[in-house]
């Protein structure tokens, strides 16, 4: 287990040097054009960008871009949050984003379980219609969509707050009731997802043999399905928590945008079209690395749920 | 026993919530929100400035930042009559900063020995004196010294740090001796055309490169395309592809390319050599062709025998002498009928090495006077309203050095340049206005409060009765309907109207206008290459007659109905809010000169009205027959010259920075316009395809320039107190859309009074005579502006004259179809009134000054829970 460990670490660190190279070298490719309005002074606009080092060959910045981040230096906002430490602005908008999601998770993680449980139990019945027909409107429909219809019923025409409370005040009351509404917008997409899965396994699992046979030796439904139906289900389903958790700090741009979250949702973006190479290698690199590390994470997780699972075992 | 305890458990939450009821009911009255009495200026803004150094800052709301923390020497404000009302469209200037007004020391300052200035003791308006306040302070209490502008400044234009607002110093109205010189000391640089020229005349050296040369010989063809005689390299390389020249051109544009770098080699001069012979045998098949290909191979044979520079910049070029200068104007006689050899050539040069204490920006403190010494390159007119000093100069570069000193990052490993973290938090943003900063959350939002340490709350004239407003949040809300919600809840002061209310809205008590000098053109590209074969008659956009048909298919009343929230139909490029007499309210839409421009182009014959007024009042721009018409004789044309088969489609694309329902408005527009003027031709039904292309992002007008697509609703805004300026955003290479339209090669002739027939100097009222004068319209326009009728060279009714010309010509060209006027529509809160019912160019609606409150903070929760929480604006 160890040394697959550490297999899928050095491989890992190999698919994040290519990414990040590949990122360097496509987000150099495009044309940096300077933007010359009324009364400024173009060449003294190129002489910005050719002092800044822009103008030469790409694989001598990347060189020295590498240079830089072994020292830890990732760099100055130059056109998008100007005058910003990367790490430090993304570091100061993390918590808001991390707050939304694990309040979302917390609550889709066991109404999505319980929803798709109870379906797979009422299987066919009119209660596994109603379930299976709410899930598929709620994967089917963009979150934008009933975040907006979270906004104006639960906020403009009900109570609570239209944006997220100004500060940094992550764990109090009146930030937990003004994330409530961005919280049930991200959730509605997930307990969907969760209860869909969970039902569909679990279904599965319920008209598997070694179900009856526990019946036969004497569980009652319930036993049988809480000992024997939902572990086996939850093989596949507990590494999908796992990666959404993982999820928890990529943030979402259009639920942030709508709810005035203060989060890294919008930085990648924004990175992109104004052209911040700092920020755009900086961000790539978080969410490459966190993403190789959510698969690692994941299939070494397998291993640990179902013992009977051995990674790289011969 | 379990019943009574589930009785037991009701009873007590019942009894829990009927408490928790009486007690919210009892203390409604009694809420905290009720009980402030703070007046808060409560904002919102789609996009968040993250830092707002004033030395460096690119973008209005950044701007808007340290707008609230600082002062200018000299601001605008309302002028008022005898009896304190506002007079509307005037102004006045107030010394804020400065304790007075500044006075014309030229001749003073033209006395010193062994200067550099470039005046002398008989000039005026080169050199001020502005007399500073005393006793100003930070927010913190520190004194405000003399020499922190001298420290301000010489960080402004420090090279180490390349501070984006450098160029105000030296590329505006405000050109402060040796500011430049300074910023680029020592530097080795090459010199644009005019810098070019002034090396001429000077008699300096100059190099050639026929690769890295922007001209003919060069990867981007610039001379040819600049005179618009040939196209672009992109589209001369093109044309390579389709008269098989294609390997020789391919093996051209990467020598071109590597030559650029300075890679220089003999072996791809010869290619570049065959590269451009043929171009010569491609477009060049006439008795032209021979000579031609003899000066260029003349070209290449000098070259043989010089020696390329080595080192420095200049490596790889040759020193231009007068042997192959004379070998170069024949190639420009070949192709363009002149001596243009020194276009292709470069100057290059270095800066000279300038010390700050060369910079014309100096403190005075000798007893009597007390201040800054200002020299300047161009001289201020400063005609007696001193509006030059609030226009020009009304903007601030303090910044406090000790904090400023602390927030300077070195330069990351592979850049030359230092970088600040001035003014990206509380900490890092000292005030010297009436406001400070209190609150700011990236992102989130930003709170300013009152500045008590601020000098102008102890001068009556500056604030008394003013600055009504404890506070101002902003609150970063991307969308719009987010925004409106807000607005509806009492929670902002104002918001734009957006397309989908304004006509429920448009009516409101609480709804007010703002004009904007900003003009919406539809862009037609004309940068396109002939290629015939294709299938696709995009080559018929080359003609005017079918780019003038498209601008008479647009209902421009409709289109700023459904496009726009409140603009008007625009006709010109220019609207209502650009003056060229702001002392005395001159707009130059509104003079006859502009007005009969707009007449005559959409052929509005004045004769057939009472007045230019009434004929101008008809102008509608919107003509379906006229325009159906001319679609026909343009494909006909078009057809006849073999641009064009009759069996083309017309797929061209209309381009965008985004892709939503707002960006996608105009385009649904034009399609459903074009498509009526379309009809029975062949462009009729599948015969027009209109794309959208929604993912150009910033890089939108660039690339639209570049050719990438070929219609794009976009315009200007800016200078709207100088339209003789503005003019360049429509006629510079820098600047204009169009740039396959080039008004080097379209011919103005206008007629002036009282001027030298020969010169064309303006002579004064009663001298000279009357004279038409025909140049190249670019010529005319830098004429105009920077040469012989420029401002205090020529009188305003010439001006006015040259200018509609101008303006003429760039709408004839049909490249830059106006269609609105831009007008803001707004609504604003309850809680607060503007000092005006009328809009004020120079004061706007008053602004955080003026504001006035019709309630508190704590009032305004109570009035806006009294109309349960939702506020009616109808």
């Amino acid at each position: 287990m160890i040394k697959y460990t550490i297999k899928r670490f050095c491989l890992m660190l190999f698919t994040l040097f290519s990414i990040m190279t590949i990122c360097f070298v496509l987000i150099k490719s495009l044309p940096l054009v300077v933007d010359v309005g009324l009364g400024k002074d173009a060449e003294f606009l190129e002489g910005i960008i050719e002092a800044r080092g822009y103008r030469k060959p790409v694989m001598e910045q990347y060189v020295t871009y590498l240079g830089r981040i072994f020292q830890g230096d990732f760099g100055v906002g130059i056109n998008m949050e100007k005058g910003t430490y990367v790490l430090d602005n993304f570091l100061q908008r993390l918590p808001a984003t991390m707050i939304i999601n694990i309040y979302a998770m917390l609550i889709s993680v066991p109404v999505g379980l319980g929803l798709g449980i109870f379906a797979a139990l009422k299987k066919n019945k009119w209660q596994d219609q109603v379930i299976s027909t709410g899930v598929m409107i709620f994967i089917s429909v963009p979150s934008y969509v009933y975040a907006f219809l979270v906004q104006y019923l639960l906020c403009f025409k009900g109570g609570l707050p239209l944006q997220m409370k100004n500060g940094t005040d992550w764990l109090s009351w009146d930030m937990f009731v003004s994330v409530l509404a961005p919280v049930l917008s991200l959730s509605f997409g997930t307990i969907a997802g969760f209860a869909r899965y969970t039902r569909a396994e679990l279904t599965e699992v319920l008209t598997s043999d070694f179900m009856l046979l526990a019946r036969t030796k004497g569980l009652t439904r319930g036993q049988a399905t809480i000992r024997h139906a939902l572990r086996n289900a939850m093989v596949p389903i507990f590494p999908m928590i796992i990666g959404e958790f993982v999820g928890i700090i990529g943030g979402s741009l259009i639920i942030e945008q709508i709810f005035g979250v203060p989060g890294v949702g919008r930085l990648y973006l924004n990175s992109i079209t104004t052209l911040d190479y700092d920020y755009f290698m900086f961000l790539s690199m978080f969410y490459t690395a966190i993403g190789l590390a959510a698969g690692i994470l994941v299939d070494l997780s397998y291993g640990f749920i179902d013992p009977r699972i051995r990674m790289g075992a011969k | 026993m379990k019943q009574r305890k589930l009785i037991a458990v009701v009873a007590i939450v019942l009894v829990l919530v009927l408490c928790a009821s009486v007690f919210v009911a009892c203390n409604k009255d009694e809420d905290p929100r009720y009980l402030a009495t703070t007046k808060t200026y409560k904002t919102y803004a789609s996009s968040f400035a993250t830092s707002w150094n004033v030395l460096d800052y690119e973008t209005s709301d950044q701007g808007d930042m340290f707008s609230y923390s600082s002062s200018g020497f000299y601001e605008f404000d309302y002028k008022f009559d005898e009896n304190g009302d506002v007079v509307d469209g005037q102004f006045t200037i107030v010394p804020v900063m400065a304790s007075d007004y500044p006075t014309d020391i030229t001749a003073e300052i033209a006395a010193e020995p062994d200067n550099d200035y470039l005046f002398d003791e008989e000039d005026t308006g080169y050199a001020w004196y502005i007399p500073v306040r005393k006793g100003m302070t930070w927010d913190n209490g520190d004194p405000i010294e003399l020499e922190d502008w001298i420290y301000s400044m010489k960080e402004q234009l420090n090279p180490l740090f390349m501070n984006y607002r450098a160029d105000s110093y030296y590329s505006s109205s405000t050109v402060i001796h040796n500011a430049k010189n300074y910023l680029y000391s020592g530097k080795t640089i090459m010199a644009s055309d005019d810098g070019l020229i002034a090396a001429i005349n000077g008699g300096a050296d100059f190099y050639f490169s026929p690769a890295a040369s922007n001209y003919l010989f060069g990867p981007y063809g610039g001379l040819a395309s600049s005179y618009g005689i040939l196209p672009t390299f992109d589209s001369l390389y093109n044309d390579y592809f389709v008269v098989t020249y294609e390997e020789q051109a391919a093996a051209a544009w990467e020598a071109g390319e590597d030559l650029a770098d300075g890679a220089i080699k003999k072996a791809d001069y010869d290619t570049l050599e065959a590269f451009t012979q043929a171009y010569v045998d491609y477009k060049f098949t006439g008795a032209g062709a021979s000579p031609l290909r003899a000066a260029i191979s003349e070209v290449y044979t000098i070259i043989d025998t010089l020696t390329p520079v080595e080192e420095g910049t200049a490596a790889g070029y040759y020193l231009v002498t007068d042997e192959l200068l004379a070998a170069l104007d024949a190639v420009s006689q070949g192709f363009f009928g002149g001596n243009y050899g020194w276009a292709m050539c470069s100057y290059i040069g270095q800066y000279p090495e300038t010390t700050f204490d060369q910079v014309g920006l100096r403190t005075i403190d000798d007893g009597e006077r007390y201040g800054l010494i200002l020299i300047l390159d161009v001289p201020y007119v400063d005609n007696g309203s001193h509006f030059v000093w609030a226009y020009d100069f009304g903007g601030n570069w303090l910044v406090k050095p000790d904090v400023y000193e602390a927030c300077k990052v070195a330069p990351a490993d592979g850049s030359e340049l230092w970088t600040s973290t001035y003014g990206t938090s509380i900490e890092t943003s000292p005030s010297y206005g009436p406001y400070k900063l209190t609150a700011y959350q990236t992102g989130k939002y930003y709170e300013f409060s009152k500045n008590d340490a601020w000098f102008g709350y102890s001068i009556p004239e500056l604030s008394e009765g003013y600055y009504e407003t404890d506070k101002i949040q902003c609150s970063l809300m991307e969308e719009w309907d987010t925004a409106w919600m807000a607005f509806q809840k009492g929670d902002l002061a104002g918001i734009g109207m957006d397309v989908k209310i304004a006509d429920e809205y448009k009516t409101s008590a609480r709804a007010y206008f703002t004009p904007d000098d900003y003009v919406n053109t539809v862009q037609i590209q004309t940068s396109i290459a002939a290629e015939p074969d294709d299938g696709i008659a995009k080559e018929i956009l080359l003609n005017t007659k079918f780019r003038k048909a498209l601008s008479l298919a647009i209902d421009r009343v409709e289109y700023a109905k459904q496009c726009t929230t409140s603009s008007l139909a625009g006709f010109g490029i220019y609207n209502s809010m650009h003056y060229y007499d702001v002392e005395n309210g001159g707009v130059y839409r509104n003079t006859d000169i502009a007005k009969q421009v707009i007449c005559d182009v959409y052929a509005v014959d004045v004769n057939d009205y009472d007045s230019l007024d009434d004929a101008y009042a008809a102008v509608v721009g919107y003509d379906l027959a006229l325009a159906k018409q001319l679609v026909a004789e343009a494909i006909a044309e078009e057809i006849a010259a073999g641009t064009i088969k009759a069996t083309d489609v017309l797929d061209i694309t209309y381009g965008s920075s985004v892709d939503s329902e707002a960006a996608r408005r105009p385009y649904n527009f034009l399609k459903a316009a074009w498509e009526k003027i379309f009809e029975g031709t062949q462009f009729a039904g599948t015969g027009f395809v209109f794309n959208y292309d929604g993912t150009h992002g910033d890089a939108y007008a660039n690339d639209f320039k570049a050719g990438q697509y070929e219609v794009l609703s976009a315009g200007w805004s800016g200078a709207a107190w100088d339209p003789f300026y503005f003019m360049m955003a429509y006629i510079h290479d820098d600047y204009r859309y169009a740039q396959g339209w080039d008004p080097r090669t379209v011919k103005v002739t206008v007629t002036l009074n009282n001027v030298d027939p020969e010169t064309g100097e303006w002579l004064g009222e009663g001298n000279g005579e009357t004279a038409s004068f025909t140049m190249d319209a670019l010529t005319m326009w830098e004429e105009l502006y920077e040469g012989t009728w420029a401002e205090g060279e020529c009188n305003v009714e010439n001006r006015l004259l040259i200018l509609g010309a101008l303006e003429k010509t760039v709408l004839e060209s049909y490249c830059s179809i106006p269609v609105t006027y831009s007008f803001g529509a707004a609504l604003r809160s309850y809680q607060i009134e503007a000092f005006t019912d009328t809009y004020n160019t120079f004061m706007g609606w008053g602004g955080i000054k003026y504001y006035s409150y019709n309630y508190n903070d704590g009032d305004w929760a109570r009035y806006v829970d009294s109309q349960n929480g939702q506020l009616n604006y109808k």
